[in-house]
């Protein structure tokens, strides 16, 4: 089996992943993305991934790699040239739409597999809030990577514990793409200030290196505004954090759904109305609570979310007729 | 002698309409229609000639919550003879979502349009995705125009898209109700399809009743409660703290069963099924005002479907 990923942009990384770890279970992937992130992030989002840029040897590399695939992915909405360039040269039977945004707001708006001009035999959605917008997709959890041998045994730092925030940039107004939430800041400032906990907002940098710098952490926020979970909160259980987030009963049991996991992920609850009980609660605790807590987190991202089980099944996904 | 009595009559009763309709000031522009442009009610054009040229100028909205667009064709002369919205602006009862600040209209090419072709251009287009279209709460469109309720539908999360149907309208396809909030028809057509909020309107009267309706019920409410929609409940200990937590559903299941992730492929399948042991469930009054038409036929699994494809903030107990 062949597969060829498409990204107008690296999209977090995420079909680079999930292109990296279908290799690494013996499938051939494949990964292309048309324009790179602008600024701090360009090169970073990427895991092996091809920046197909309309130079002479990408178009050729990208068309010797569409020729023999069996299967193309497309990601989100790509050009309409990448499009024309699809149907030119893939001979294969399964083209797959898989959304990874909103309805209603940016990127997106609308579901985009009706406007690009390719006839798609399959339908998925990322395992978060999205299935809500595409009912009927398959929904997809989201691979990150596991953590090296460096750090096989989370524990709590010893002096005040790191909590790592770094929201991304994210579109303002939405439902599902707003991130900040002024409460936590203000939260999380008081707890900076009286000494109770360190704030880590690392610089950007690749994303291998930003899952370490998680790794040295003791707690990782998402956001705690919409009622998902994201990409991050998949980080954060592989780095052996406890993951804080607002995610709702349908975002974990779409995760759930699509790990194939009857066990909630170990998740720690906060909402803009008493985060900053939920987060003093947290910094409060003791070393060996945190340790355990951590220890949980990396447990459950090591039975269910780790990279080669999701790759597999997602082979299995592809093997559906 | 009668033209001028009358004339002088509007001259107190309404100076602002008697010199604007007075040959000494009219313009001699060759586009008949570009004084409507001057109109304070215009607020933009929709122009499918080429491609989608989309304006809306800078005016400002009062009331936003009630605010409402409208669309109207381009061949319309005078605002007052265009349908259903000339009727709108007599506005007897001084409704505040059809006064001067809050009720607009968009002038709109009769051309032919897709939406998917237009995509590319929209999506570089800020007046589309963001600037004062999203100040609108309602958009009404009516007959022909219900066309545009997927363009209106996905350029904002908040608003309300109304659809109108008279008696000479044909029927829509099916596939536009996805787009459509509220759907008032004419008795007429008794076998449309729309679910979620379907109502029928006889005369002139009942629709404009129809329409006022729906967007009082899109404006601001001061009370907002969650209210039992199926199943019974006689004290619920946490209620205050539900209403004050900004949650517009509470769903309480009898049970949950483990295997379900193995029986349901993705999340329409997994409503079906969790939907059979609902205990109970409470939706904001505004929320259930929404679906109407699935409240009364108790059918929860749409109604959970819609609730949160529209953004609902859920709790489950």
């Amino acid at each position: 089996m062949k597969v060829v990923h498409l990204s107008k942009t690296p999209l977090a990384c995420s079909p680079g992943r999930m292109s990296f770890y279908l290799n690494q279970i013996g499938i051939s992937s494949s990964h292309f993305f048309e324009q790179d992130y602008p600024g701090e992030l360009q090169g970073k989002m990427t895991m092996g991934s091809f920046h197909f840029n309309s130079t002479k040897e990408s178009i050729e590399l990208l068309e010797s790699h569409l020729a023999k695939a069996d299967i193309i992915h497309v990601h989100n909405h790509i050009s309409a040239s990448l499009v024309a360039l699809v149907n030119k040269v893939f001979s294969g039977n399964k083209i797959i739409f898989h959304a990874h945004s909103p309805l209603r707001e940016g990127p997106l708006f609308t579901d985009v597999s009706l406007v690009m001009d390719l006839e798609f035999t399959d339908y998925y959605v990322v395992a978060q809030y999205q299935p809500r917008h595409y009912q009927e997709y398959t929904p997809i959890c989201n691979i990150v990577p596991g953590i090296d041998g460096f750090n096989d045994e989370p524990s709590a730092s010893s002096d005040v514990f790191k909590i790592i925030y770094s929201p991304a940039h994210s579109r303002a107004g939405g439902r599902w793409n707003p991130k900040g939430s002024s409460a936590l800041n203000v939260s999380l400032q008081y707890c900076v200030s009286q000494k109770l906990a360190e704030l880590k907002s690392p610089p950007k940098t690749n994303e291998a290196q930003l899952l370490a710098y998680r790794n040295q952490c003791d707690i990782t926020i998402d956001e705690i505004i919409t009622g998902s979970y994201h990409q991050i909160s998949l980080e954060g259980l592989s780095a052996g954090n406890i993951v804080v987030n607002n995610a709702d009963f349908f975002s974990i049991e779409m995760l759930k759904l699509a790990a194939k996991t009857d066990e909630n992920p170990p998740f720690y609850h906060m909402n803009e109305s008493n985060c900053s009980n939920r987060l003093e609660q947290l910094v409060m605790m003791s070393e060996q609570e945190v340790t355990e807590r951590k220890q949980k987190s990396r447990e459950y991202f090591t039975k269910y979310l780790n990279p080669e089980r999701l790759a597999g099944l997602l082979a299995e996904k592809y093997e559906r007729k | 002698m009668k033209v001028a009595i009358k004339k002088a009559k509007k001259l107190v009763k309404n100076p602002k309409l008697f010199f604007q309709d007075s040959n000494i000031l009219k313009r001699k522009g060759t586009n008949s229609s570009e004084p409507l442009d001057s109109e304070p009610r215009v607020i933009g054009h929709l122009d499918t000639v080429e491609e989608i040229k989309f304006d809306i100028k800078n005016k400002g909205i009062r009331n936003k919550s009630f605010s409402t667009l409208f669309l109207v064709s381009k061949n319309i002369k005078s605002l007052s003879k265009a349908p259903i919205f000339g009727d709108m602006l007599k506005n007897k009862n001084n409704f505040i979502g059809f006064r001067e600040k809050t009720l607009f209209a968009l002038r709109v090419s009769d051309e032919v349009y897709s939406f998917q072709a237009s995509y590319e251009n929209l999506v570089h287009n800020k007046n589309w995705h963001s600037g004062l279209l999203g100040d609108f709460k309602n958009v009404i469109l009516a007959g022909g125009y219900i066309k545009y309720a997927e363009f209106f539908r996905t350029a904002n999360v908040n608003v309300r898209i109304i659809a109108i149907l008279t008696e000479k309208n044909e029927m829509v396809a099916a596939q536009s109700y996805q787009f459509i909030d509220h759907f008032i028809c004419h008795k007429s057509h008794n076998d449309c399809q729309f679910k979620k909020d379907l109502t029928f309107f006889s005369n002139t009267k009942s629709l404009l009743q129809a329409i006022e309706q729906r967007v009082t019920q899109a404006g601001s409410k001061p009370y907002d409660y969650l209210v039992p929609v199926v199943g019974s409940i006689t004290y619920l200990p946490e209620i205050d703290e539900l209403n004050s937590e900004n949650i517009d559903m509470v769903i309480s299941l009898t049970t949950l069963d483990k295997n379900i992730i193995n029986k349901a492929n993705n999340f329409s399948e997994y409503v079906d099924l969790i939907s059979k042991n609902i205990n109970y469930l409470l939706l904001k009054e505004s929320w259930m005002q929404r679906y109407a038409s699935y409240v009364t036929k108790q059918d929860m699994s749409s109604l959970i479907k819609v609730a949160l494809q529209d953004g609902a903030r859920v709790k489950i107990l």
